[in-house]
């Protein structure tokens, strides 16, 4: 019995230290981690919607819009998938044409030097100025414009397709809100 | 028992990755590149210097059933510490190193030092040990790291050293790669490095 006292207590301590700790580095870190977390989005709103200088969040963490001297000149949408190693996050600018501005793959884990270059601008840049119809892989659909990385085709067409969709939901819900 | 002798028999006779062979997975899947593999090794020596002091401090005073709870307690909260401040100070890091961070808990060599050495021995021991211990797989997860970017990326550290028409050899920055670099760095340190066992 005597034993299980001395147990539970030494427990008890070694919690409560480590517990206050934590409580202290968290008051000292929460700020900055939460501030970091704002830059980030930020800089990626800028990098795929680079002629706006205003971003209002919509729909939180999924839909901003975006403005340019107090003008609505499109929005960003963020979307995620499936890819071939896992989720993959991503980021695109419609313009008020709905078209695309620019993509940004915000988190993957493809394959590294494969379906990793779905992160690099060649791929990317296929996709700026591109309606939704145009939007497949061109070995998919004889009106897509898309070409998929060699030796990574499920994860260019995993970005593409979504892309698409991400599109076209956006400007179904878009038009409705028009009525 | 000789301080000096704590401290060296990390780096080469008792290396905690080529010859302990313990924490292979976070040294296999992070030292895709030389920064992450050295920022991983800078996080876990954080982690080991603190859990291994803290432990060899309190040694006395706990009782030896609840021996691992306390340890876990002890080391987790080291791992929750290095994954705020790098998340504060350092996110491209910390976004990079991943889930890999918070790993660091179960880390067997982290535990492995608490229970068969900081767990017995004095704090000024414990510290030589875990300095060594880290200087040890700070060295193999850098030089493990460096290769596989060279070969993988044509890169180290970010500077290309490859000219950009070089086809890299991908299988380096693929698991396959990380096995066989480990496995010419254990022979390499087997042949050359480790004095022979007495005994």
């Amino acid at each position: 019995m005597k034993n299980f006292v001395r147990m539970s207590f030494t427990l008890f301590v070694v919690c409560v230290v480590a517990g206050s700790l934590l409580a202290v580095v968290n008051r000292a870190t929460k700020d900055r981690i939460a501030e970091n977390a704002i830059r980030e989005t930020e800089s990626a709103l800028k990098e795929v919607f680079p002629s706006a200088t205003d971003f209002r969040e919509e729909v939180k963490d999924k839909l901003w819009d975006a403005y340019n001297d107090g003008e609505k000149i499109g929005a960003v949408l963020k979307t995620s998938t499936q890819g071939y190693g896992g989720i993959i996050e991503i980021m695109l600018g419609v313009d008020n044409q709905n078209r695309v501005s620019e993509v940004k793959i915000v988190k993957h884990s493809e394959t590294p030097g494969l379906g990793s270059k779905i992160v690099l601008d060649p791929f990317l840049d296929q996709f700026k100025e591109k309606t939704a119809e145009e939007i497949f892989l061109k070995r998919d659909n004889p009106s897509g414009t898309i070409d998929a990385i060699t030796a990574a085709t499920i994860s260019s067409r995993a970005v593409t397709n979504q892309i698409r969709k991400a599109l076209q939901s956006y400007i179904e819900s878009y038009i409705k809100e028009q009525h | 028992m000789k301080l000096s002798r704590e401290f060296l028999k990390g780096i080469a006779d008792e290396n905690p990755i080529l010859v302990i062979m313990l924490g292979l997975c976070p040294t296999l899947a992070v030292s895709t590149t030389a920064t992450d593999a050295f920022g991983m090794g800078m996080a876990f020596t954080f982690v080991l210097l603190g859990s291994n002091i803290v432990i060899s401090f309190i040694r006395n005073f706990v009782p030896h059933q609840i021996r691992i709870p306390v340890f876990i307690t002890v080391i987790s909260t080291f791992v929750t510490i290095v994954d705020y401040a790098l998340k504060a100070y350092v996110p491209s890091l910390s976004k990079s190193l991943g889930v890999f961070v918070p790993l660091i808990v179960v880390n067997c060599i982290v535990m492995g030092r608490a229970e068969a050495f900081a767990s017995k021995n004095r704090p000024i021991a414990a510290l030589m040990d875990a300095l060594g211990m880290s200087l040890g797989f700070i060295i193999v997860i850098t030089i493990l790291g460096a290769i596989r970017e060279i070969f993988g990326n044509g890169t180290v550290f970010g500077y290309r050293v490859f000219p950009a028409s070089y086809q890299p050899f991908l299988i380096m920055i693929l698991p396959p790669g990380a096995f066989l670099v480990i496995g010419f760095l254990i022979a390499i340190n087997n042949t050359f490095f480790r004095r022979e066992k007495k005994g």
